[in-house]
């Protein structure tokens, strides 16, 4: 389950941690929140960043 | 993700501020009033915040005001046309110099009131995608809020 796990820190400053995504899938929304909220001073990609999605198509002849 | 992110928060949404201000602090907000009250004048010994510099002190766009309480907090638009909190913590009784009592409520360099705000902006933002938000606080005066729903 995709889940954003936000912890406000004692100085209002805020640890925001992306949960379940895959790949840059995440990205879009991650933009959003350092929009609405403020300046991002610190980021690291984990792991699953680095993961590919697995893609279907569907391709008619 | 992927992502680990720390988020320094700047204050843009001045009616969630003033709703943190009110209903959580039982402060009163005061509309276009463009000085506060503090010491009255700097007087060196302390260093002004690097953001503040450039800005006559006391004054600001709105002020944050607590019953009975004679210092007030000023809501100081910056130059990136965001929003800080400045206040005097002077105190000396004999005086009437009550900046301590903005210490108690809002807690070292308001950061009981900043950190209400990015709680009250985070979940408002949440609730305006249409997901599920759930909040717990947490030891220190710190909050998780848990984001799910997302599609």
């Amino acid at each position: 389950m995709k889940t954003i796990k936000v912890i406000v820190e004692e100085d209002g400053s805020l640890s925001v941690d992306m949960l379940g995504f895959k790949g840059n899938e995440c990205d879009k929304l991650r933009d959003e929140i350092a929009k609405e909220m403020g300046i991002v001073t610190k980021s690291i990609k984990k792991p699953e960043y680095f993961q590919e999605v697995k893609r279907t198509a569907q391709v008619k002849v | 993700m992927s992502h680990l992110d720390s988020i320094a928060v700047r204050i843009t949404d001045l009616p969630a501020l003033r709703r943190v201000a009110e209903k959580q602090f039982g402060a009163i907000w005061e509309q276009d009033k463009k000085k506060f009250n503090w010491y009255g004048a700097y007087v060196g010994d302390t260093k002004m915040p690097e953001n503040l510099k450039g800005i006559e002190p006391g004054t600001c766009e709105h002020v944050i005001r607590l019953p009975g309480v004679r210092y007030e907090v000023g809501v100081v638009k910056l130059k990136d046309g965001s929003y800080t909190l400045a206040h005097d913590y002077y105190s000396h009784a004999s005086a009437g110099h009550d900046g301590h009592r903005l210490v108690e409520k809002f807690g070292p360099g308001l950061k009981k009131l900043a950190a209400a705000y990015s709680t009250e902006k985070m979940v408002s933002w949440v609730k305006s995608k249409g997901f599920l938000v759930n909040q717990k606080p947490l030891a220190n005066n710190r909050t998780e809020i848990s984001i799910t729903g997302i599609v």
